[in-house]
This record gives structure tokens, sequence and C-alpha cells, in this order.
């Protein structure tokens, strides 16, 4: 079933130190379990961007972006809706 | 209700020295902690029948080591380092939990095949980092977790912990208590790692962040070491050395939960009720029975899961609880009465087992439940390969 891209935030985390070596320019990096509008309890595993850990609540709406994240992958990420 | 209820009992408990990084090898821990379960039971190696474990090296993303004897102790090569390879009728190895062994021991004995069966958890700390996603590719459940960092544990107790703090109102500051407490539990223990460490609260609140809201003191800390019991049936377990500790029940969780993320709140509460609809069928008995709770503490949230899914509570209100003190000794429901896997070091749930049988045996010393009648300990994190047993006194 095709989905819409728009989310609620579930929960998060923030990480300080990179978990792996990838992320040592990217820090502090957002970890967010996000749940996709279409289902309850249809969650997921991602990335904030576009916005400040301080700022986060559960239930914050979100909107899937692609980050190009190196030049031979793509992420599916979330951030505040554009429109 | 069971019909096996309180036929098979622990007979002995035994501990190697559990240190950070051990000179010895995990191969001499797992014999120290094996000998001295058996010496606690008044056996001898050779009264073994069955050998059971999980003997796997639970690292995530480095490099798992498999060295017998080194990395990991399976119980075939336990039984040749023991010299028993002979009399041996059973062994049990299990991907699951080892605490998945305790209940394959308890059949085996059931079933008539050992009169004495022994089950051990032996855990080896790896060079470097526990976790480090060290692979430059994630394949299977890790390609939807480890390019967002997802990669380490900590990180999927920090979202279940920090929606049950926005969900409730609580912060950090309301898990102080139970911390700074459960290392005094551990100050009574005499195979804590944490032993001769005290914690304040302040400690707790000032501790280094691994995926915030856990912090290095919500984890249990690696190492190396073992930790042995000894089953049989109780009939047998009263003519010897201890008293036993009868096993009332257990329960099992295959609850796979919704996924995309590994540690969901809501799931591990719902895999939580059913251990505990389980569990409390299996041994006609409720929480009110309960004189005091090993909760699995991997992490500090699974106290409050468990505490919450077994029913002590409602939801949401177990931080409450043990903020106000109800969780120490001395409290309404004593919980992790010898510091937990958080006081005591990483052995993936023998902590709970042997604390659980230690209490209704009156044999925890300075940290005793006076009367204990009945323990309760819960494993994991209430989804698949979660566990609970009840542990009730003879007599």
């Amino acid at each position: 079933m095709p989905v819409s891209g728009d989310a609620a935030l579930h929960s998060w985390t923030v990480l300080y130190d990179p978990p792996s070596p990838g992320f040592r320019d990217r820090l502090p990096v957002i970890l967010a379990v996000v749940e996709l509008k279409e289902q309850a309890r249809l969650l997921m595993s991602s990335n904030l961007t576009g916005i400040e850990p301080d700022d986060l609540r559960i239930g914050l709406p979100l909107q899937a972006r692609f980050e190009d994240v190196t030049d031979d992958c793509t992420l599916v990420q979330f951030g505040p809706p554009e429109r | 209700m069971w019909d096996y209820r309180d036929k098979v009992a622990v007979a002995g408990i035994g501990y190697s020295k559990l240190e950070r990084r051990s000179d010895q090898t995990l191969a001499a821990l797992t014999l120290d902690a094996c000998d001295a379960a058996l010496a606690d039971a008044g056996l001898q190696r050779g009264d073994l029948e069955g050998i059971a474990t999980s003997p796997s090296m639970p690292r995530y993303g480095g490099k798992k080591g498999v060295d017998e004897g080194i990395d990991v102790v399976t119980p075939w090569y336990l039984a040749g380092l023991l010299g028993v390879t002979s009399g041996v009728q059973w062994i049990g190895s299990t991907n699951g939990m080892v605490t998945q062994s305790l209940i394959d021991g308890a059949l085996a004995i059931i079933a008539g095949l050992c009169d004495h069966v022994l089950v051990y958890r032996a855990l080896h700390v790896p060079d470097g980092r526990y976790i480090n996603f060290e692979p430059a590719q994630a394949v299977g459940g890790d390609q939807y977790l480890a390019p967002y960092g997802f990669s380490m544990p900590p990180a999927w107790a920090a979202v279940a912990l920090r929606r049950y703090f926005e969900l409730y109102g609580y912060s950090r500051a309301d898990f102080a208590h139970y911390i700074a407490n459960n290392r005094a539990n551990a100050q009574r223990s005499p195979h804590a790692y944490w032993r001769g460490k005290t914690l304040a609260a302040e400690d707790y609140l000032s501790a280094r962040m691994i995926a915030d809201p856990i912090s290095i003191l919500d984890c249990d800390i690696p190492v190396d070491g073992c930790c042995a019991l000894i089953l049989t049936s109780t009939e047998r377990a009263r003519h010897l050395r201890q008293p036993p500790a009868l096993l009332t029940g257990f329960a099992a969780s295959a609850y796979q939960g919704a996924g995309g993320t590994p540690m969901n709140l809501e799931d591990m509460w719902d895999g939580a009720k059913d251990v505990a609809r389980r569990l409390w069928k299996a041994t006609g008995l409720s929480p009110a029975d309960i004189d005091n709770a090993q909760l699995y503490d991997g992490f500090s949230v699974l106290v409050l899961t468990w505490l919450e899914g077994m029913g002590f509570c409602r939801d949401g209100e177990g931080l409450a609880l043990l903020r106000e003190g109800h969780g120490d000794l001395g409290g309404k429901l004593p919980i992790n009465t010898g510091g937990g896997a958080l006081g005591e070091g990483r052995l993936h749930g023998m902590t709970q087992l042997a604390e659980a049988v230690a209490q209704v045996t009156d044999r925890a010393g300075e940290r005793q439940v006076p009367g204990a009648a009945r323990s309760l300990a819960t494993i994991s994190n209430g989804l698949a390969k979660s566990t609970a047993f009840l542990f009730s006194r003879d007599g």
C-alpha cells in the first residue's frame, strides 16, 4: 500500500557520539521513530532534519524527504512539513 | 495451572568473579562458577546429567567472537572441561536467552532424562567498543536501522524511555532515587561488580549520555564472568545441601510487536502483559502474592515496563512508585534486591534468577526480604525470547 510520507513524531533520542564512523561530521544527530499517518503503530526509524532537539514533542507533524547522504546513498528522512 | 508446579527446584547457585576484563579465560571463569554451584548444592561434577545454555556473544554491529573458551563456552565444550562427557544424557543450546535454558532444563528433569541439570551463562567482553557498527553495508533488518544511527540497543531503549517520560510528564530526576538505591542494594551483594562503589542521585543526573535519556548508568555494564544454577527435582533437592527454591511456574513470550523500531514502548508493555497473563495462569497466582520482584534491567526502562506489564500498577505509574521508594528493600515490593544487572553486571538474566532463588531460600544475607515466600523474575524486554519465572519457598 502506498503511503503519503505524512507522519507524526512517536519518540526520539539525540546522539552526541557517532554510533558508527559515518556519523562523525553529522553530530548531534536526532534519531526518531515516526508513526506514518496511514495506520496506528505503523512505525519507522529515521532521522529528523530541519528542527532542533529542544523543539521536539510527541505528535509533532512530520513529512518524509529524501536526503542524499553520500553520492550513492539516499535516505528517507523526516522534518517539519514544508507546505 | 501447570501440572508440574513446584516439582522442579533450583538447588545451587554459583558465581565466578565478575570483572570488566578478567586475566582469566572465560573457560576458567565458567569452571569456577559451575564448581561453585555444584559445591553449593553439595554435588560433584559426576552428578551432572544435563548442561544447558545460550552460548552466543551478544555483541551488536561488531565482530562476534566465536573462539571456544575465550569468547564463548558452549555446553559441549564445557562437558569436556568438566570431564563429564560420558555421564551427560542431554545438552541444551538455545538461540534465545539463557533463561530459555532454565525452561529446557526443568523439562528435561520432568521428562526423567536427567537428575541434575547445570544451567549457566558465560559472557566475555570483546576488545574495543562493545557496540560499534563496523560493516560498510547494512543488510537484513539492520538496513532499516543502522543508516540512521539506530545501530545500538541503548538508542532503542532511549526512544522507549523518552516516550515514557513524555507521555507521563516524568524526567530523569524521577528515576534518580531508584538508580541510586539499586546501587545501594548492590553493596549488599557479594557478587556485584559495583560493590564498593556507591552512587548518589546527583551522580545519575550528571552521568555521561549514551543516547539521551539513556545514560551510561541506565545500561548494565558488560563483564567477564559466569553464573551457574543447578536444577533438580524438588524431592531430590530436599536431600541436598541447601533449601530448594521451587519453580512454581514460568512463561515465555513469542510476542513480536508491530516492528519499525526494536523496542517500542507500547509493544514492550503488550509483550509483558502477554507474559503476565500466562505466568499467572500457569501458577494460579497474582501480583498480590509476590514478595519481591527481580525485573530485568539490562536497560533501566525495562524495570518500568515489567513492573507495569506484570500488573503491579497501571501503565505510567511505575516510575512514581519507584521514586517514592516502594521498590526499595523495606518497601511495598522490593525490586532487584541484589542490585540487578545494573549493579551486578551483564549476565543476561542470570542475575534475576539467582536473586529470586536466594530470596525464597533465605540466603540473601543483609539484603534478605524477611520471610520472602514468592519471588518473581522477568527477563529481556517483553518481546519474543522474554521469559518470567515464579519461585516459591519450600513448605
